[in-house]
């Protein structure tokens, strides 16, 4: 009869732990089982009804149980994130004109300097989209008013010669072109370049082919 | 600390552990034995309160076991925190001034209706 019991009891324990958080259940149920059976062996020792009730019980306490709510994990410190802004955000509603004229400032502020930093980067802080852009430099003359000068090939060579700290050099002289395909004329955008410029760049033309070997000056090689 | 006041299962648990690390079992037993069996939770009660002072960190699992001769080593021993035994002391006292509250209105005189 005890036998009967608890195995009955335990079946029904363990089908309303079911319905208990899964948590709680890989926690604990194996130790509520003990204790069921352990209740209900207690009650045997007085007798078939007294086993019997602590079967009925145990199962009603599964079922009441159920009503218990999940634990919350205890309350931290008061953070930042919580308690500062939540009164921040009061402090702000509050504010009416003056939140607003502070806001406005702010985003002003910020704006003017994003879009210089904006600039900057791309002036001076982004390198070059070229392999080893870092290495590049550019050397150029300035007339004594400060303007750009132009810069002669002896002088050029002159440059290379005396300046053992550049690896390699090349000349870039952007120039304008117009020219007429099929017809239409066209103004694109080009410049004149001595030979060594895409191995100093490290690139290779998207199409085509770059410079033949051929001497600096004098007429092209034939293709 | 809880923001809400323990439950009598809770109180008694606490107050047994206060004593010494005790598993599920041995905690029900107590807290039948100090309510003198007002408050005999069942099973999965007890485990469910035992669930919630875990989460809350006012009771933890206790390496401290006793000896071999006595020890259960299927079962887990709890001990209570010093968060527990803060608590604890805050429930006592809360509690301490409701039953205090209640027996000034008893003593004091009723009003006459006029």
């Amino acid at each position: 009869m005890t036998r009967l019991v608890t195995a009955a009891a335990l079946a029904a324990v363990r089908l309303l732990l079911f319905l208990h958080p899964s948590a709680f259940r890989r926690a604990f149920a194996r130790e509520i089982l003990d204790d069921v059976r352990r209740d209900i062996a207690e009650g045997a020792g007085r007798g078939a009804v007294h086993a019997g009730a602590a079967g009925v019980r145990a199962i009603l306490d599964a079922a009441s149980a159920l009503k218990d709510r999940r634990p919350r994990r205890q309350r931290r410190v008061p953070s930042f994130w919580t308690d500062d802004l939540r009164i921040a955000s009061r402090y702000a509603r509050a504010g009416g004109t003056t939140t607003a004229v502070i806001g406005g400032t702010l985003a002003l502020a910020i704006a003017a300097a994003v879009a210089i930093f904006a600039v900057a980067e791309a002036a001076w802080l982004r390198p070059l989209p070229y392999p080893d852009g870092d290495r590049l430099v550019r050397v150029e003359e300035r007339t004594d008013r400060g303007g750009r000068a132009g810069v002669s090939v002896p002088a050029f060579d002159a440059w290379v010669r005396e300046l053992p700290s550049l690896a390699a050099a090349a000349f870039y002289e952007p120039r304008d072109a117009t020219v007429v395909i099929r017809g239409e004329a066209d103004r694109l955008a080009g410049a004149t370049v001595s030979r060594e410029l895409f191995d100093v760049l490290g690139v290779r033309p998207a199409i085509g082919r770059t410079f033949t070997p051929a001497p600096r000056f004098g007429p092209p090689a034939k293709s | 600390m809880p923001d809400r006041p323990l439950s009598p299962v809770a109180v008694l648990a606490l107050s047994s552990l206060a004593e010494s690390p005790r598993h599920g079992y041995a905690i029900k037993k107590a807290v039948a034995l100090r309510s003198r069996g007002d408050v005999r939770p069942g099973a999965t009660s007890l485990y469910r309160t035992l669930w919630q002072l875990l989460e809350e960190g006012l009771i933890a699992e206790s390496g401290d076991r006793p000896a071999a001769a006595v020890d259960d080593e299927r079962r887990r021993y709890f001990r209570i925190t010093p968060a527990g035994r803060r608590a604890l002391a805050s429930e006592l006292a809360r509690l301490e001034r409701l039953i205090e509250a209640a027996r000034a209105t008893r003593r004091a005189p009723q009003r006459s209706r006029a």
